[in-house]
């Protein structure tokens, strides 16, 4: 008799150990495929791209370790398009739309489900995010100061990329014609595709090894001890309410809210007190600012634990409609995923720091500074890069804050200077750290940096970034670091701030100054530092 | 004239000389070149010999962030570049994140007026006086060597020679990025400069000692990670590229068996105490112009290796999660594993020996006496806390140091592009082939090959690679069929590369030379070494298709760079062959104790095999330096080299 049809039992915690490598290893391998395939620097060298697998309720059942703001909602994803489409096997779906199981229109996804057998419902999904360089919208990079998301680039509903198997060309046709760079796009959606499928054969081979019986109780058991860690953990709060308060800059200067409460064996995670959505690109979707939690609570629980949607099993999520981090359609959100997710992370650690007192670093840079350089060649071809920069991070009790690195919700890896300027006609002139910019305190935050471009041809600038008015608040006594800044130097010689998208001629130069870290603990008086 | 090959262990020391002979010294970590020369003085040699070296003094240096204070000397404005690296942070999820350490602080970083543009073009004049300053700064400030890494110096390397020129009569070692590495990408390059610059003070004398303890007539080698040797001045001045030394000898050793068995693709794992080093060879080295070690991103040519941390030491424990764990922490040489008795952690060691799967008559000298009763006293308290039986928790530890082994393995073949399915298992080190059945049953791999004398496989390895010498040069061009300033950069890297070998003493009639161009799709930031060939295009598709899954003919293809590796190969020594056997199926010697139940395991003693005799499993193939084991269902078959080929069968 073939395994398969063995009954299955609850598997041991030695054979939850084993499946767990074995299911986590799919996404890493899945990770290595985009990235051999991949055309664009976006995805090839600074890996801003994710991959997970589902379950058969569209939860999540593992990831690999890529971008966490695309990680913590590929859940929502799965279960939006497990709900409002018929799949066949051979089927992969296209999307971006923020509501509709997105997060914001740069990030493309393909979600393919796994059919065993003669199942009518999938037993499995393979997802694959990744960061696009370009999808139209008003700007080059599609990261522009839109005021609701029809101006921010093409929104793509979950359409059929692939129906059983075979490739539909009009709707890739249909996508490429909607992006400043088709050439690239078509290169990441095949890598993309190639990703997925490599997982989609993957599952099937660990089916056909264990049986759906064993690997659907060995799921149900991965996600149940995930949930009982985080109960481990909960027990660990300090009882009461938790509350924390940040401001995000732009419009209005929204104001961000959280209390964090133990109800029952849960964790209620409550945001009601946050403002309203606004008519700028930094209102968030659930997705995101679910992603944030998620990644808080994998910060916060053992790095060997499986990343599972057990996890957020125990914690129940109170997050009005309609606000800044839950925005109704049409609000425009490019920089939700990028600026309020980082800003989410950090109010939600501020709020922990009072349940795990001494445990939590301070805060970090809590930005991306996403710039998008594009304009025309001579040719009329049109070009247009995106980076994201590093700043200072947070400082703990156990030491100081790093210098100059991506901080939570990203871990993309920079352009090098010579890849850049051998392909973009820009010119770095300077990329160093900011001196002093991290929060003074028992132990200094970490250092931001400074990056200064200088344009050869007529460009469009566009930085997307917030901490420009206030810097991350220190802890425990700690100082608060420097604010960012980004300042344009015109041909004149005149320096002026950087507010959005402007227009650059030749020899004119954009100066991205990144935000320090905050600082931990008092620091010690001048004269009793040195003996 | 004899060879002798000597490959340093963290544990053992491993001479192999080209007589056959072979040799085992514990090793000496506060000076390594005890344990080598008293590895070598086991072959009593007279007269001229060759010695060939793998060494791991440098690579430790850097893993135990222990390398000299360095300075860096780059364009002003980019000081911190090395200090800011990619800007990503090793660990995703870290509460308060850090980088990965390098043998520079801030303050012994410094930048110098000049600067090129993408083309090489000089933008702005370069000043020496200036230089000279900032050098003498640095050196009085404590920095003990000195890197020098200028933008676009792969293009026009013309002001990194001035700033070296400048820096000259300082007395501390120097090395400029262009002169490592003529390729794009300055932070991989200048990492290589840094660390290269912060190890010659560390290899120089090292390597100088040796060759002083060694005779006159004695003529020494240093492996580099990428395969080859080196002549000891070379190494002394590019002492990056000697990072994977070791690791890279057994991969070396596995391509030739693979070549000699005809075994096409092999999955090499070399698995010792500590670490396992995986690797996968198709026909040839894997070669890649830059490797990954202690979170840095590193430009120098090396084999592609991927290192686990699970060996025979691994040891076992239970996470914050409840769940057994094992590795990456090992019980190392002292305490080592539970059973040598000296109140050590349960290990993967134990648990082979408690299921019966080891036999302690065999283990390598010094721990002769394994201690089960230590070994089951370990193991009590893991199992007890997962509620299961001691035999089951102990088989548990090997089914879970496998299935991190697996995942390396296939991480890797995704790596490549490959599919492990088609490849032939080679387990080899200390611990390798108690595994490789049943990570060939995981991998659904068909086949293995169970080398002979598998503990000293590194040390063969170091016999048989060539003298070699790998010179590359970034040149982003469109790639045409022919092309003549890319002809002229081939002629000009051939020229070096001759010279550094006939400098060592090779033979130019002996010098074989391989070119390879590194493309892509135009737009892409990643490259496929492609070998020389009539039609680069077409071989470039047909490999993107097999690594990538898709290709586009109709996309222009860029030339990204061009690689000249010269080797001069080494005499083989073949050993002798075994002869054919008159009774076809092996017998054993004995049964192993399986205190933990069941029967035990048939013990095969190697050194009494016969060409051509048949070993069912399960059974325990042992020689003085590792054991192997044969599952039920697995087939073996003795090979006239003492090499046993498996059939991998039976269920999974």
């Amino acid at each position: 008799m073939k395994r398969r049809f063995t009954k299955a039992r609850r598997p041991d915690l030695l054979e939850l150990r084993l499946f767990q490598d074995l299911l986590a290893a799919i996404p890493e391998e899945m990770g290595v495929r985009l990235r051999r395939a991949a055309f664009s620097p976006n995805i090839k060298e600074r890996l801003d791209f994710s991959c997970a697998l589902t379950g058969r309720d569209g939860g999540l059942v593992a990831q690999a370790s890529h971008i966490p703001v695309h990680l913590g909602s590929a859940h929502l994803t799965a279960r939006h398009l497990l709900e409002a489409l018929e799949f066949e096997p051979g089927d992969m779906v296209l999307l971006n739309d923020p509501w509709a199981g997105g997060t914001h229109l740069p990030d493309i996804t393909l979600f393919a489900p796994v059919f065993v057998g003669r199942e009518k419902t999938a037993a499995f999904g393979v997802l694959v995010r990744a960061h696009h360089a370009d999808i139209g919208g008003a700007t080059p990079g599609s990261m522009g100061p839109a005021l609701d998301l029809f101006g921010e680039g093409l929104v793509i509903p979950p359409v059929k990329l692939l129906r059983r198997g075979r490739l539909q060309d009009d709707v890739l046709q249909f996508v490429l014609a909607n992006t400043r760079t088709p050439e690239e796009r078509r290169g990441d959606l095949l890598a993309q595709m190639a990703a997925v499928t490599h997982g989609v054969d993957r599952l099937r081979e660990l089916v056909e090894d264990h049986g759906t019986a064993v690997l659907d109780a060995a799921v149900a058991a991965l996600r149940s001890h995930a949930a009982r860690s985080t109960r481990t953990l909960l027990r660990r709060l300090r009882p009461g309410c938790h509350e924390a308060t940040l401001l995000l800059d732009g419009i209005g200067s929204p104001r961000l809210w959280v209390r964090l409460q133990r109800v029952g064996g849960k964790l209620r995670v409550d945001f009601t007190g946050t403002d309203a959505q606004i008519a700028a690109p930094l209102n968030a979707n659930r997705a995101i600012t679910v992603s944030c939690l998620f990644y808080v609570l994998r910060l916060l629980l053992d790095h060997g634990l499986p990343t599972n949607a057990g996890c957020l099993d125990p914690v129940e999520i109170v997050l009005p409609e309609g606000s800044l981090l839950n925005a109704r359609r049409p609000a425009a959100v490019a920089g939700g995923n990028v600026e309020t997710s980082q800003r989410v992370v950090d109010l939600l650690l501020l709020a922990f720091a009072k349940a795990l007192p001494g445990e939590i670093a301070a805060c970090s840079q809590g930005t991306m500074n996403n710039l998008t350089v594009g304009g025309l060649r001579s040719d009329g071809s049109a070009w247009t890069f995106y980076e994201t920069l590093g700043g200072g991070a947070g400082a703990s009790a156990d030491g100081p804050g790093a210098d100059g690195l991506q901080v939570h919700m990203t871990n993309t890896l920079n352009t090098p200077v010579e890849a850049l300027e051998a392909a973009f006609p820009v010119r770095v002139t300077r990329y160093h750290l900011r001196d002093g910019s991290g929060g003074d305190g028992l132990h200094h935050g970490g250092e931001g940096l400074v990056r200064e471009m200088e344009m050869l041809e007529p460009a469009q600038v566009t930085i997307l970034a917030t901490r420009r008015k206030s810097g991350a608040p220190g802890l425990a006594g700690g100082g608060v670091g420097k604010p960012g800044r980004d300042t344009l130097l015109r041909q004149s010689g005149q320096a002026t701030s950087l507010d959005g998208s402007v227009h650059l001629e030749a020899g004119e130069s954009v100066r991205i100054e990144t935000p320090g870290g905050g600082g931990y603990g008092k620091p010690i008086p001048r004269r009793a530092r040195k003996p | 004239m004899l060879r002798v090959a000597v490959d340093t262990g963290g544990t053992f020391t491993d001479a192999v000389c080209s007589d056959g002979r072979v040799s085992k010294v514990p090793s000496c970590p506060a000076d390594p070149s005890n344990a080598l020369t008293a590895a070598i003085a086991a072959f009593k040699l007279k007269g001229a010999f060759e010695v060939i070296h793998g060494t791991t003094v440098g690579t430790n240096a850097l893993l135990t962030g222990s390398l000299p204070p360095t300075g860096l000397i780059t364009n002003e404005g980019f000081e911190h570049l090395l200090l800011i690296g990619r800007q990503a942070r090793p660990e995703l999820y870290a509460l308060a994140p850090c980088k990965a350490w390098l043998p520079l602080r801030r303050e012994h970083c410094v930048g110098v007026a000049g600067r090129l543009d993408a083309a090489g073009h000089v933008l702005q004049a370069f000043d020496a006086a200036a230089c000279r300053r900032a050098g003498r700064k640095l050196v009085d400030a404590g920095a003990q060597a000195i890197a020098v890494v200028l933008l676009h110096s792969w293009r026009n390397p013309a002001h990194e020679q001035a700033v070296l020129r400048a820096l000259a009569d300082l007395g501390v070692p120097l090395t400029g990025s262009s002169d490592l590495q003529r390729e794009f990408r300055e932070v991989e390059r200048g990492t290589a400069a840094l660390l290269n610059a912060a190890l010659r003070p560390v290899l120089e004398p090292y390597l100088l000692a040796l060759q002083e303890r060694l005779a006159k007539s004695v003529r020494l080698r240093i492996m580099t990670s990428a395969g080859g040797t080196v002549a000891p001045e070379v190494a002394a001045q590019q002492p990056v590229r000697l990072l994977l030394s070791g690791p890279a000898g057994g991969v070396v050793a596995v391509a030739a068996l693979a070549r000699e068995h005809r075994l096409g693709e092999v999955l090499s794992l070399d698995m010792g105490g500590t670490s396992a080093d995986v690797a996968y060879c198709a026909g040839e080295l894997p070669r890649q112009s830059e490797m990954r070690i202690a979170g840095l991103s590193v430009r120098t040519p090396t084999l592609a290796i991927h290192t686990v941390g699970a060996g025979g030491g691994s040891i076992a424990s239970i996470d914050a999660g409840g769940l057994l764990k094992v590795g990456p922490a090992s019980a190392g040489a002292d305490p080592g594993p539970a059973c040598f008795g000296n109140g050590g952690p349960f290990t993967v060691t134990d648990a082979h020996l408690l299921l019966g799967t080891l036999a302690p008559e065999f283990f390598p000298e010094g721990a002769t006496d394994l201690d089960r009763g230590a070994a089951e006293s370990a193991l009590r308290p893991l199992a007890k806390k997962l509620r299961m039986s001691p035999r089951d928790c102990a088989r548990g530890v090997l089914r879970l140091a496998d299935s991190g082994m697996v995942r390396a393995l296939r991480f890797i073949g995704a790596e490549q592009g490959r599919d492990p399915r088609g490849a032939t298992l080679l387990p080899f080190g200390g611990a390798g082939g108690l595994h490789g059945s049943s990570l060939a049953r995981a991998l659904r791999m068909k086949r293995m090959l169970l080398p002979s004398a598998a503990g000293a496989m590194s040390a063969r390895g170091l016999l048989l690679a060539p003298l070699s010498c790998t010179r590359s040069r970034t040149l982003l061009a469109p790639l045409r069929p022919q092309d003549s300033a890319r002809n002229k950069v081939v002629r000009e890297l051939r020229a070096e590369a001759l010279a550094e070998l006939l400098q060592a003493g090779a033979a130019r009639n002996r010098v074989n030379a391989a070119l390879s161009f590194e493309l892509r799709y135009r737009g892409q930031s990643f490259e496929i070494e492609v070998p020389d060939n009539a039609n680069l295009e077409r071989a470039f598709h047909r490999l993107h298709l097999r690594r990538a899954g898709f290709a586009d003919p109709t996309r222009d293809v860029e030339c990204v760079g061009v690689r000249v590796r010269l080797e001069c190969p080494v005499p083989f020594a073949r050993c002798a062959a075994l002869p054919a056997a008159r009774r076809l199926l092996a017998r054993p010697v004995g049964r192993t104790l399986a205190t933990l139940g069941g029967t035990g395991t048939p013990i095969y003693d190697r050194e009494l095999f016969l060409r051509g005799q048949r070993i069912e499993g399960p059974a325990l193939l042992c020689e003085r330096t590792s054991s192997a084991l044969l599952q039920a269902g697995d087939r073996g078959l003795v090979q006239a080299d003492g090499s046993v080929l498996v059939v991998v069968g039976g269920p999974r």
